[in-house]
């Protein structure tokens, strides 16, 4: 018996597109093509140069809505690159694409059934995989529990696309419980579905390595996969996390309190996006940045909001150390002058303050009229405008006509 | 504030003029005066005199500008105040003793009031009533808010308000505004889902590519395991054919060998052998090649000749040769020193004897003191004679001094400083108004202006107006483009429905009724008639093939129906369509006209708002521009008058013509004059005294000089006769002379140096003479070096050559020994060979290489043989083949070809196939992502709606809300505002109107209706009297003063001549209105009229008012 390596992986989404990158002129739009691709193909790279026993890809391959064959292609071009087994599920995205019913893997692959659970026993060590896809977009049912028992004297690795018990943002599909995956006494849990990596049990491990890559501005930091060491006598040695992003989203919020001109905002904002880059280890940095602060400036940000947020891409294009994209230009910051002091301004100022205090929105067909049909499927006022935002920046610019 | 006493000492066409405003009875104050009074004036004053007289003003015409002057006496809330004005730029507000006042001393008595809003609210002709009433119901903007804004003293949260919704207006107006933003951005998102989808590749083609592949594969295999089999089947009949030659051959090779009797032998051996034999001959030709060498070196050593006498004397050569390098050398410098001796022989004799050694350096600093007494007894005997001179010129012929004339000039001068600058100044101040002449006619001919019509007295509309006429305009066209395109749309689409109505009514025949009618009835009577089952059975057939027909064209009639009432509709949707294309082109129409009239009497105004806005830049520009024009040139000629009026006292005083800074120089130098005259006495006897003692102190040093001279002669006399120089020579010529003895000396050491080396080189050249003849006589040659040493040169050339041909003759030697014992090695192999085959050594080989050539060819005749004999015996397989019938084989051979052919052309159509799906299969796996980057091109772009649709909302969010909130505040302000109108104007009608109401009329803009007493009919104003319009506006007005003056300060109301258009019994009102509103309100009121009977009116209508009367110069 030998000691042995594996990798970890889940939620390629392969092809999905970046979401949220306003283009504009100059932007890196090259930088950002195939992101999803180039994931996979260093997971693949990762692969051979630790020179990996096998490989797990525990579910969403895919993106539900593609019909984009070309996407599946490269995928078995890349598994081909393994001589080693790769042992992969199907997720809730791939239960709706059509790529997935047609794909062919190459020989080195094995996918697992969808109706019931199974076992796959790697070829030359004493490990036995065990998993189950998903048939349909939407499994409500516990998966693990038809999960066959261990084997003794073997490692017993558990392959599942699952929310748990519930994470934030993300559906609650093949729900289970730690004790259920506990239950079955495997030695290790490699699971899928959630994009934020998080260990949830040291031992036996029960891990979600997160997606390979992110896709938008809340899909922050480091994205790849795990190397799990095995030891000769089974034991797993070592959990070491793979960076394999190609696109690193970040988001910073930078403070404007005593800011009262152009120049020190934009030293401000330089000072905050410096080391920036070099941080994300030379890729393509797509960042959010959040304005903050009570700041004279404040104005100044919501009157001319277009001229501020070009200002702040141009002092992205200045950092030295790798490109940076600059996805959004939030304005959280806060008046110096408060709205008491406004309300006694004059009568009809004072009617304005008191009636953003009862701020109660237009309905969007009666403001906009047909707006709705230029909107990108499933945008409401509530999906543009999360929380107080709303009542945020119209605050911000009535203040500013009345001041 | 109010208004005590208000005075004109000099202003338009006033002087002296004062008004009084008495308290007690009301504050109203009427003024009466006939036209040219000064009614227009006293406004004007008020205005000059609170707010300043601006660069320009038309009140000069009497008093020069810079005496312009106005005086005021005002009250607030008790504190008073006396003031008064004058036109100048800095320091023309003044107390009442003319003290300066800061500018803004009158802000306790202005409170917020400012230039504009006194223009609009407080100083007030009928003109001026009308127009801002105008404007105010004209405006782009609702009534109320304009009512609303007056009250707040012109404060406005709409302008505010207009760049949100600017703002909002680029990104999106209405779904089919396709140029703005968010309809760009929503088009670029669909082209590039199209292309994504377009660039796609569909799953079920790779499922496609995958079975045909599979297709193509199986076929390509048959069709080649096919040709496989027949290709092998045309072999072996091909064999078959030809193994009857084959088997012939194989007896005839084995015939021969059975005659070669004797032992085969190996490849090998014969090939050794061979190479033995080859390797004697070799060695036998180099023993030859190197016995004739040998011979030929000899003969060549013989032949050469003995010159070993000259390489012994090897060294005495070699001294030649190094002598011969330096013997040119030499010649030239014997030649060079005979001459160098024969030139310092001539030198020497032309120069004196040297000087002795030492004795120069001595001589040389005497010589140079001797100058310098020289030159300090010429000095001081030169200056001697000059203080001499002087002393005897000594001040002569003073003058007395012009006292008189010197105080003019002097306050001449006085005059000079300040005349001066303003002369200097004078050139530069024409420069500027050159420039700014040429400025203001540039800007005069931009704008397309009359000659002569000054830009200000142009009625230009605002910058406000002017924009709300281009939002309105474009607004318009855009409406009005956007309606015909609908409407041409609209016809497109009636006529589509009216040609579908039209083919549903054409295939609907309504003329198959009346044959399924006949059909039944003939059917019918079939059945009365008992006719026949089949005739019966015909009949009732044909009437069901009708009915069905006729159901048929009861739906074609059906949606004949449904189509020509969709065809109505249209009709009607473009009537609609015309009667609002018709609405909007006359609203534009009208929009238009009203901007035409806006921009009447304006000579080079610009059609296009937008250049109409550069125009007014410009107007403005011209305005300022003029006025700085007028200012420089007052400011030349002011200039150029005390200018004048200085050259003509320097005239007086007999300073003629020239510039300033010339006389100035004259008057100065003049001055000088008298002035130096003056001192000049009393100078002279104290030079003359100072002069004196110079005289005496340079006769002393004089006298010292001399003595040191006979000294210094004594000294020298001694050193010329030690030299042998002169003693009467000049110190430069001694010098000259002591040089001369210096350089002979020099000389003489030069001769003697050349002298020594001349012996020298002789001795030389005789040694080598003697060499030379003793080499020619050994050697035989001519006693020259050139041939000696090309002799010794050729006997070493030939020392060489014969010990190189010795060398070789060894080596050949050598080498000749070795070849003769390799000869007799190989000779005795050869015999042992020979004995070996029992022969002459190379005949046997020829002989065992024949015997192996024949069995070669045996071997490969019998592989074939066995190749077609496919596993039989030799001897079965010539039994087999004898059976055979060779024609049979051939004609197979013949059948097969064809078949070949084809089978060959199949394989290369599948492989062709298979090849185009291999190709197909390549490409789809290395499809890009190209269908994947389109739909990320998408994403951003759906990223770039919604970032617009964000700002477009929260600008339209707040938009509505400002809007909400200043209609509502509007609403409870505007409340009273109507109240108060009605008020007046029901009073100022004399109750013919019970008040009046704010309402939008259909092209949107608010209007003032008038509600007549008793009935409820509302009245517009163009259906109004002239006078009655006015006193709307004035109702209008004084509401809105009185809703003003609950939150700001009062200030005096000036009203002039607003009686024109009302009669008397409505003058009557208005003096009563005017007398209690004064009172009510607290305001000041002077109303100035020129018709007398307004005083008569007044006391009864107005009894507390005091009258004034104004004279034609007050």
């Amino acid at each position: 018996m030998r000691s042995f390596k594996f990798l970890h992986a889940a939620d390629l989404h392969l092809d999905s597109p970046l979401r949220g990158l306003s283009a504009y002129e100059g932007a890196p739009v090259e930088e950002i093509r195939g992101a999803t691709r180039r994931a996979l193909a260093k997971l693949v790279d990762v692969a051979l140069q630790e020179e990996v026993d096998f490989v797990l890809i525990a579910g969403d391959l895919f993106d539900g809505d593609q019909a984009d064959y070309s996407g599946a292609l490269y995928l078995r071009a890349q598994l081909g690159r393994l001589s080693v087994p790769v042992y992969l599920i199907s997720g809730n995205h791939d239960a709706e694409s059509v790529l997935t019913k047609s794909l062919e893997h190459p020989e080195n692959v094995w996918s697992f059934p969808v109706n019931e659970a199974g076992s796959i026993r790697h070829p030359d060590l004493p490990v036995l995989v065990h998993g189950q896809g998903f048939a349909e977009r939407a499994v409500l049912n516990n998966l693990v529990t038809s999960y066959p028992e261990a084997e003794g004297e073997n490692f017993n690795i558990g392959l599942l696309h699952t929310g748990l018990s519930g994470r934030a943002g993300h559906d609650p599909y093949a729900p289970c419980t730690l004790e259920d995956l506990n239950a079955k006494e495997y030695q290790y849990w490699a699971l899928g579905h959630v994009h934020t990596r998080e260990v949830v049990q040291e031992d036996p491990p029960v891990i979600f390595p997160g997606n390979i890559q992110g896709r938008h501005a809340r899909e922050t930091g480091e994205k790849g996969c795990y190397l799990i060491e095995v030891s000769e006598d089974l034991e797993v040695q070592e959990k070491k996390f793979q960076v394999l992003d190609q696109v690193r989203w970040e988001q910073v919020e930078v403070s404007l309190e005593g800011v009262a001109d152009g120049a020190a905002f934009r030293a401000k904002v330089r000072d905050k996006m410096e080391g920036l880059p070099a941080k994300a280890g030379g890729r393509l940095l797509v960042l959010r940045l959040i304005l903050s602060g009570r700041t004279e400036w404040h104005g100044e940000l919501h009157r001319d909001a277009d001229k501020w947020e070009a200002e702040c891409r141009a002092l992205a294009g200045e950092i030295p150390g790798g490109q940076i994209w600059l996805e959004k230009v939030k304005r959280r910051t806060q008046p110096l002058r408060s709205l008491a002091d406004l309300r006694e301004q004059d009568d009809l100022s004072r009617r304005i303050v008191e009636g953003l205090e009862n701020f109660d929105p237009v309905e969007l067909d009666e403001l906009c009229p047909r707006l709705k049909d230029l909107l990108p499927d499933g945008e409401s006022l509530e999906t543009l405008f999360p929380g107080e935002d709303l009542h945020r920046e119209v605050e911000a610019l009535v203040v500013e006509a009345i001041s | 504030m109010r208004l005590l006493k208000l005075g004109f000492p000099a202003y338009g066409p006033f002087t002296e003029h004062e008004v009084t405003f008495p308290e007690g009875g009301s504050d109203l104050h009427l003024f009466y005066g006939p036209n040219e009074a000064g009614k227009s004036t006293t406004l004007a004053g008020i205005h000059d005199l609170f707010f300043g007289f601006g660069h320009r003003t038309e009140q000069d015409f009497l008093h020069p500008g810079k005496k312009l002057r106005l005086t005021a006496t005002v009250e607030e809330k008790g504190n008073l105040m006396s003031f008064q004005r004058l036109k100048k730029r800095k320091g023309a507000l003044r107390d009442q003793d003319g003290n300066e006042l800061a500018d803004d001393a009158l802000a306790p008595f202005l409170g917020t009031l400012n230039e504009g809003f006194f223009r609009g609210m407080f100083g007030i002709d009928s003109q001026r009533l009308r127009e801002e009433a105008e404007k105010l119901l004209s405006a782009d903007s609702d009534f109320g808010s304009l009512l609303f804004s007056a009250s707040l003293g012109g404060r406005s949260v709409e302008e505010g308000m207009q760049k949100l919704k600017e703002e909002a207006d680029k990104i999106y107006t209405t779904f089919n505004a396709k140029s703005k933003k968010l309809a760009l951005l929503a088009g670029q998102r669909k082209e590039l889902l199209s292309r994504a989808r377009q660039l796609r590749i569909a799953p079920s083609r790779w499922t496609k590519h995958k079975r045909e592949l599979r297709k193509a594969r199986e076929k390509f295999e048959d069709a080649k395991k096919a040709l496989l089999e027949l290709r092998r089947e045309r072999d072996q009949v091909k064999g078959f054919l030809s193994a009857g030659p084959t088997l012939r051959e194989l007896g005839q090779l084995e015939g021969s060998l059975a005659e070669l009797e004797f032992e085969a032998r190996a490849e090998d051996f014969i090939e050794d052998k061979k190479a033995l034999l080859q390797e004697v001959r070799t060695v036998r030709e180099s023993v030859s090649g190197l016995e004739t060498r040998k011979e030929e070196l000899e003969e060549r050593i013989r032949l050469l000749p003995d010159l070993s006498a000259i390489r012994e004397r090897a060294a005495d050569f070699q001294t030649l040769r190094d002598q011969r390098q330096s013997e040119e050398s030499d010649r030239e410098e014997l030649i060079n020193l005979e001459r160098e001796a024969v030139t310092l022989t001539a030198k020497l004799a032309q120069l004196p004897e040297g000087a002795p050694e030492g004795a120069a350096v001595e001589f040389r600093s005497l010589a140079g003191r001797r100058k310098e007494l020289l030159k300090e007894l010429e000095l001081h005997g030169r200056e001697l004679e000059e203080l001499e001179q002087e002393f005897e010129e000594n001040a002569e012929g003073e003058v007395a001094p012009n006292e008189e004339r010197l105080i003019v000039l002097q306050r001449l001068l006085r005059n000079f400083k300040e005349f001066l600058p303003l002369y200097r100044a004078l050139d530069e101040e024409r420069g500027k108004e050159r420039a700014c002449l040429r400025k203001v006619e540039q800007l005069r001919e931009r704008l397309g202006l009359v000659k002569d019509e000054r830009a200000s007295h142009l009625r230009v509309p605002e910058e406000g107006v002017i924009r709300r006429f281009e939002v309105e305009l474009r607004d318009g066209r855009e409406n009005l483009n956007r309606l015909k395109s609908e409407l041409r749309e609209q016809e497109e689409l009636k006529r589509g429905e009216a040609v579908q109505w039209e083919s549903f009514q054409k295939r609907a025949d309504f003329s198959s009724i009346g044959k399924l009618e006949e059909a039944r009835l003939r059917r019918d009577a079939l059945i009365k008639g008992g006719a026949a089952q089949e005739e019966i059975l015909a009949a009732a057939h044909g009437s069901d093939r009708l009915a069905d027909l006729m159901r048929d064209r009861v739906e074609l009639m059906e949606k004949a129906a449904s189509s020509r009432k969709r065809l109505l509709e249209s009709e009607n949707r473009l009537q609609s369509l015309s009667d609002q294309i018709e609405d909007g082109a006359a609203a534009l129409k009208e929009l238009e006209e009203r901007w035409l009239e806006v921009l009447s009497g304006l000579p080079g105004a610009r059609k296009d708002p937008e250049l109409m806005l550069g125009w007014r830049s410009d107007w403005t520009l011209l305005i300022e521009r003029e006025e700085e024009l007028l200012e420089l040139r007052e400011r030349r000629i002011q200039s150029e008058e005390v200018v004048d009026g200085f050259h003509q006292t320097l005239h007086s005083l007999g300073f003629q013509g020239s510039p300033l800074p010339i006389l100035n120089d004259e008057v100065e130098a003049e001055s000088s004059q008298i002035q130096r005259q003056a001192g000049a006495r009393e100078e002279a006897a104290k030079e003359k005294r100072k002069r004196a003692g110079k005289l005496k102190k340079c006769r002393s040093r004089i006298s010292a000089k001399k003595e040191e001279w006979a000294q210094h002669q004594k000294v020298w006399q001694r050193q010329c006769g030690l030299l042998g120089i002169a003693p009467e020579l000049t110190p430069g010529e001694a010098e000259e002379e002591l040089e001369r003895k210096e350089q002979a000396r020099a000389l003489s050491l030069s001769f003697h140096t050349v002298t020594e080396r001349l012996a020298a080189m002789r001795q030389r050249q005789k040694e080598r003479q003697a060499l030379v003849q003793a080499l020619a006589k050994m050697t035989g040659e001519a006693p020259e070096t050139e041939a000696l040493l090309n002799r010794y040169q050729q006997s070493v050339k030939q020392d060489g050559e014969l010990a190189t041909l010795r060398r070789q003759l060894r080596e050949v030697g050598a080498g000749l020994s070795g070849e003769r014992r390799k000869v007799a090695q190989l000779n005795n192999a050869v015999e042992t060979a020979e004995k070996e085959l029992g022969g002459n050594l190379e005949a046997r080989l020829r002989e065992l290489e024949e015997k192996n050539r024949i069995e070669k060819l045996r071997t490969a005749k019998l592989a074939n043989l066995t190749e077609i004999a496919q596993g039989l015996e030799l001897e079965d397989f010539r039994r087999e083949l004898s059976g055979m019938d060779r024609v049979s084989l051939e004609a197979r051979l013949e059948e097969i070809q064809p078949d070949l052919e084809r089978l060959e052309t199949l394989r290369e159509d599948a492989l062709l196939v298979l090849n185009q799906q291999e190709e197909e299969g390549r490409l789809l796996a290395e499809a890009d992502d190209e269908a994947a980057y389109a739909r990320q091109g998408a994403r951003n772009t759906e990223a770039q709606i919604v970032d617009h649709a964000r700002r477009l909302i929260v600008l339209r969010q707040a938009v509505a809300f400002l809007q909400r909130q200043i209609e509502e505040y509007r609403e409870e302000a505007q409340g009273p505002m109507m109240e108060r109108t009605s008020r007046y104007f029901r009073a100022l009608t004399c109750g013919c109107f019970s008040r009046v109401v704010a309402e939008v009329g259909k092209d949107g803009k608010p209007n003032l209706l008038a509600i007549r007493e008793g009935q409820e009919t509302r009245l517009g104003r163009d259906e109004m009297s002239e006078g009655t319009v006015d006193q709307l506006y004035l109702s209008l007005r004084l509401a809105a003063i009185e809703t003003h003056l609950e939150s700001y300060q009062s200030f005096p109301l000036v009203l002039d001549d607003l009686l024109m258009t009302f009669d008397d019994e409505r003058g009557a009102a208005l003096l009563g209105v005017l007398e209690e509103f004064s009172q009510r309100v607290g305001i000041q009121i002077l109303l100035f009229t020129h018709h007398e009977h307004v005083l008569h009116l007044a006391e009864e209508a107005a009894p507390a008012a005091h009258r004034h009367r104004l004279g034609q110069t007050g």
